[in-house]
């Protein structure tokens, strides 16, 4: 217990550091504490949670509970129970709409996340919106861009219609907006995100869909900051039920939110075109610059008046750039033809507006022929441009040198710790290869993004023998290097929220862990420093732990350790031989090869404090050559390596205990040094990447 | 909410503060009602696609829970700092009973996963938080009290400083240390 004279110093500090900047405060701090390091940690570690507290406990407590209650009484109440529809075991609840309620499921026959809206029953009772839903719904899974949720099957299953999507794991715009409260977002990200949604609106218009429900809850921003448009062709259907939905809310006084981003045209009820989209985008413009939207109304009817008559307020001259509060004007004209016509048009003007880039799309785009509003400006569109493909060519040049893989090469390991050549090959349950990613080379110990569709890894570069880090992508061909420090780097970690990479390297003559932005800007920064070997193994699914082998100098036996990230605290997990440690994804237990009596692999309860728990259990076979531990991402399955076969085991937990099923062999796979780290990884698709030999060695 | 009920409520409250044990146990199937109430509007509004506003909710519940006018100006900060503290009794005993129910135990992965919907930061697991609020109660008691009065009992500035009798100014730098206090704690290993 801190006594109250200490306490008091504490406070006193922390407050005084906060009035300096967030890079001078280390020094101040250490300066106040004079060689008290006891206290000098205490208020460095309280200072280190300072910047994250922002949306901390921002709601209420009451707020929270109501939407706990809220989420489970859908299932429990409001709506029959379903536990799997067709083909699909459902898992959860993960949103509710107009329409229906949107739940995470499985896909039993491809063993794939899915997301599955089941529409709602009254819905279901209205023969005419059924045979419109098909229809749309048909329509838009023609669709096929990275901006717009996949749609894989719309089906019906007793009586009950359905459409399956790809599952987006990422945050509501909505939610990025609620962040920022009371301010807006900066003008920079608004942009970016804005013109992502309307590539997706630009495909969608010009293969004749409309949206027709812009706004922030279908819009969904990835950790990657890839953003997907949700509820394509299904939108139709909330604007035939107006009519009745505006009965209920007037009668009960509720405020809607929908209809604030409606048309006029729309709010009408007139012949909507594409161009209503336009104006619900300005809306969500408008909104995610100024945090507050352009028309509000205690009540559906005075917000649909707002929206037919009245203009908006003036967007705050901090919140936005003139040629941005300009551009969100056009966009909410009341009369369709005086807004942009096209989201080509628009994209164009916003990036022109804020003259910044969004990657290579930002120059591969073909300005649409300017509209007659727009000759004045014709000038300066002209030397924007120009400015755009001069700064487009720079930064495609930049991108080239610095994504140069290594060359190839057949050379021979020159000792253990060299990598042979490798394929990252994608194969499924049945052992079948499904494609590759990335090119050939000497790879070890991949892992994935949050999202699965990057893969980071070592690569090794035969002619100095060292590793440095690359990001190979699932869509891009180039693979982008990360590190390209002499130092060996390994054992690279994706962090949950998608912002860093983790990894091993031995830049001081020993092997420590750092952390480097995965955008590749900014520096790298050391994060465990020590004199012994440290080898990360796993990053916590909260992205607050990390897993590492430790191993003293002059000692083969390296044990487990899990590292507290925000306040650096470290636990011994395992002393004993022990590695390629993996904690299951609820973070309840760790899984680890053993080599206390053979290599077996051993499943251990991480209790309080990260310290281990019950008894070690052994959940591989006999054979005493099992080896890298690797969990399902439901932690219901565990696989391992047993001489050269890609072992299955199944789990049941229950609170302290844990259940292990026998193991069964799924296939072989060819692999190169099986006791290593990574040397596969499971998707939560099913599918398991693999280091496989490559044929030319 | 009929104006009978709230009378209760409010007469059970200031029951509560002159010592009366029992009408805690009234209370709280009374505040329960509510909050399945609340559940209800906000699933509602949620699928309008209106976000909930903290303050406004806050204040409805007030207003349904307590008939203010029988509560004295002067005393009604005071008043609302018991509010704070009953309302933290109850959402947690809420948050407690569901864990169990729906999760079987273990309030931690409750936060989870839940990327789609909220960041799990934003929303703290209510039954960590408490724990973590009666250890921080033990090294500086106002620091949680002022959580307790501003997260649970959804006071302003303004009115948390009137209940404890101290400026704004403190309250708002209590505010800024016990966050960053409470986080280091939650980050912690769960259990």
């Amino acid at each position: 217990m801190i006594d109250k004279d200490r306490w008091a110093k504490v406070e006193s500090i922390y407050h005084a550091a906060l009035e300096h900047e967030p890079e001078e405060r280390a020094a101040f701090v250490s300066n106040e504490c004079a060689g008290d390091h006891e206290l000098e940690s205490e208020v460095g570690s309280l200072l280190k949670f300072d910047g994250q507290s922002e949306a901390f406990m921002q709601t209420s407590a009451l707020n929270v509970a109501a939407k706990t209650l809220a989420a489970s009484q859908v299932t429990s109440e409001d709506e029959p129970k379903i536990e799997d529809i067709g083909p699909y075991h459902l898992i959860k609840l993960i949103g509710e709409g107009g329409t229906g309620n949107v739940y995470l499921a499985v896909d039993t026959r491809l063993d794939r996340r899915v997301a599955i809206k089941i529409l709602t029953v009254d819905f279901t009772e209205d023969v005419d919106r059924v045979s419109r839903f098909k229809q749309e719904a048909r329509a838009t899974s023609s669709l096929n861009h990275p901006n717009i949720v996949t749609i894989f099957e719309v089906g019906e299953s007793q009586g009950r219609y359905y459409i399956v999507t790809e599952f987006v794991e990422g945050v509501i715009l909505r939610a990025r907006m609620a962040a920022a409260l009371p301010k807006g977002l900066d003008a920079q990200t608004t942009v970016s995100i804005i013109t992502q949604v309307l590539q997706a609106l630009d495909a969608a218009h010009r293969a004749g869909i409309i949206h027709r429900d812009i706004k922030p809850e279908n819009i969904i921003v990835r950790a990657d900051d890839l953003v997907k448009v949700l509820d394509f062709g299904i939108a139709k259907l909330d604007a035939s039920q107006r009519a009745s939905v505006d009965h209920l809310t007037t009668r009960t006084g509720v405020v809607i939110g929908t209809a604030a981003y409606m048309s006029p045209e729309q709010a009408r009820g007139q012949k909507v075109d594409h161009r209503t989209d336009i104006f619900s985008v300005g809306i969500v413009l408008y909104e995610m610059l100024c945090g507050r939207k352009p028309f509000e109304g205690e009540t559906w009817s005075d917000v649909m008046a707002a929206v037919l008559v009245k203009d908006p307020p003036p967007i705050d001259s901090a919140a936005a750039p003139s040629a941005l509060k300009l551009i969100v004007e056009r966009c909410l004209d009341k009369d369709p033809d005086k807004r942009f016509q096209s989201a080509g048009d628009l994209m164009f003007a916003l990036r022109q507006a804020t003259n910044t880039e969004n990657g290579p799309s930002a120059i591969n785009h073909n300005p649409p022929p300017p509209s007659a509003s727009w000759h004045r400006t014709g000038l300066v569109i002209a030397a924007i441009i120009i400015v755009l493909l001069i700064a487009g060519i720079v930064w495609l040049t930049a991108n080239h040198t610095v994504g140069e893989p290594p060359k190839k090469s057949l050379r021979a390991p020159s000792d253990s710790e060299s990598e042979s050549e490798t394929t990252l090959t994608w194969i499924d349950r049945n052992g079948t290869a499904q494609g590759t990613i990335g090119e050939p080379a000497e790879y070890s110990g991949p892992a994935f993004s949050p999202d699965e569709q990057q893969v980071v890894v070592a690569l090794n570069d035969p002619d100095v023998d060292k590793r440095d880090l690359w990001i190979l992508s699932r869509t891009k061909r180039e693979p982008r290097r990360l590190t390209s420090d002499p130092a060996d780097e390994m054992n690279p970690l994706w962090s949950p929220d998608g912002r860093w990479i983790f990894f091993t390297a031995n830049r001081n003559g020993a092997r420590n862990i750092y952390r480097v932005p995965a955008s590749g800007n900014g520096p790298t920064e050391s994060v465990l420093a020590s004199n012994e070997d440290l080898n990360l193994e796993d990053i916590s699914s909260t992205g607050r732990f990390l897993v590492f082998n430790f191993r003293n100098k002059g000692d083969d036996v390296p044990g487990v350790g899990l590292l507290s990230l925000p306040d650096k605290r470290r636990v011994v997990f395992a002393s004993a031989p022990a590695r390629s440690a993996r904690l299951s994804p609820d973070q309840k237990w760790m899984a680890y090869t053993s080599n206390r009596n053979g290599s077996v692999i051993a499943v251990r309860r991480v209790g309080a404090g990260g310290q281990p728990a019950g008894d070690e259990q052994v959940v591989s076979g006999s054979s005493g050559a099992a080896t890298t531990a690797m969990w399902r991402a439901d932690g219901k399955e565990l696989f391992y390596l047993e001489g050269g076969v890609l072992m299955s085991v199944q789990i049941e937990t229950n609170g302290d205990r844990l259940i292990a099923g026998e193991p069964r062999p799924l296939f072989k796979i060819n692999v190169e040094d099986q006791e290593r780290r990574n040397r596969y990884l499971v998707g939560s698709d099913g599918l398991f990447l693999v280091l496989l030999k490559s044929k030319a060695n | 909410m009929s104006i009978d009920i709230t009378n209760e409520i409010t007469d059970l409250l200031l029951a509560w503060n002159d010592g009366e044990q029992a009408a805690l146990e009234k209370l709280v199937p009374l505040v329960e009602v509510e909050l399945r109430r609340l559940a209800r509007s906000y699933m509602r509004r949620e699928r309008t696609g209106h976000t909930l506003q903290t303050t406004a909710l806050i204040n409805e519940v007030y207003l349904r829970l307590i008939n203010a006018r029988r509560v004295s100006w002067h005393n009604r900060a005071h008043f609302f700092g018991i509010a704070a503290r009953i309302m933290r009794r109850i959402l947690v005993d809420f948050s407690r009973t569901r864990a169990y129910q729906k999760r079987g135990g273990g309030a931690f992965q409750v936060a989870f996963d839940e990327a789609l919907v909220v960041a799990p930061i934003d929303d703290p697991d209510l039954l960590a938080l408490d724990e973590a609020l009666t250890e921080l109660a033990r090294v500086d008691e106002r620091k949680a009290q002022v959580v307790e009065m501003r997260f649970f009992g959804g006071l302003t500035e303004k009115e948390t400083s009137v209940a404890l009798n101290v400026s704004p100014e403190t309250v708002r730098r209590d505010w800024r240390l016990a966050k960053s206090w409470l986080l280091r704690r939650l980050s912690e290993y769960p259990q």
